[in-house]
């Protein structure tokens, strides 16, 4: 039956499921927190919030693929798939890389200033695996190509 | 690299639309190519000289400083 749904309805359909179930767990999880744990029902509330912005989100994916007339779908699916836009995406993305890596630098610095030791650690596994992703990335593609 | 797209393109009284439909890109692709923003991949470069019934060649000229590059 899903194979006879729209391009992109699946993908759609799984990000609402995403949503559902983080809203839903976003609720119980905040109804049953004690009034103590301050943290977690603030976690819980962003469950909710998470989950309600992605049914949002794919609620109106939804109706815009409904809506959509077949032209502009072709349109944007040639977009999709052109080569410029994805040397764009792709030149995009490098910046977008540097400009993470750059700003989780400045944050170890801070939080090592501000003696926050745990967030400073945080950053810093978080640019670790950023390198390595990019390491890893680099001898995969090099392999391929 | 320079490039007579936009010449070819006008010959044949071709909009950047229409062509750009027709070789499946973007209408930006075919402006930037005809700016020379943008250089094409060998398989659209292809596609285009297939289109115009021409080589690559004849279409995408190396200018002196690509060819210094190159050697």
């Amino acid at each position: 039956m899903l194979c006879k749904l729209k391009p992109g309805t699946k993908t759609w359909l799984f990000i609402l499921g995403v949503g559902v179930v983080s809203l839903a767990f976003g609720v119980v999880a905040h109804l049953t927190a004690t009034p103590e744990e301050g943290h977690i029902a603030m976690l819980f509330g962003m469950f909710t919030g998470f989950g309600a912005g992605l049914m949002a989100v794919a609620v109106f994916g939804l109706i815009r693929s409904r809506l959509i007339s077949p032209r502009k779908r072709e349109e944007e699916e040639i977009a999709k798939q052109d080569e410029r836009t994805l040397a764009v995406t792709r030149a995009a993305y490098s910046v977008g890389f540097f400009a993470g890596a750059a700003v989780l630098v400045v944050l170890i610095f801070l939080f090592t200033y501000l003696d926050l030791r745990l967030a400073s650690y945080l950053c810093l596994g978080a640019l670790y695996v950023q390198m390595a992703a990019l390491l890893i990335a680099y001898r995969v593609y090099n392999r391929k190509m | 690299m320079n490039n007579r797209l936009e010449e070819l393109r006008t010959q044949r009284g071709i909009k950047q639309e229409e062509l750009a439909s027709l070789l499946r890109v973007s209408r930006q692709t075919i402006s930037s190519l005809e700016n020379g923003r943008y250089n094409p991949s060998i398989l659209l470069a292809l596609k285009i000289g297939r289109f115009f019934g021409c080589t690559v060649e004849e279409i995408f000229i190396l200018d002196e400083e690509d060819q210094n590059h190159a050697l």
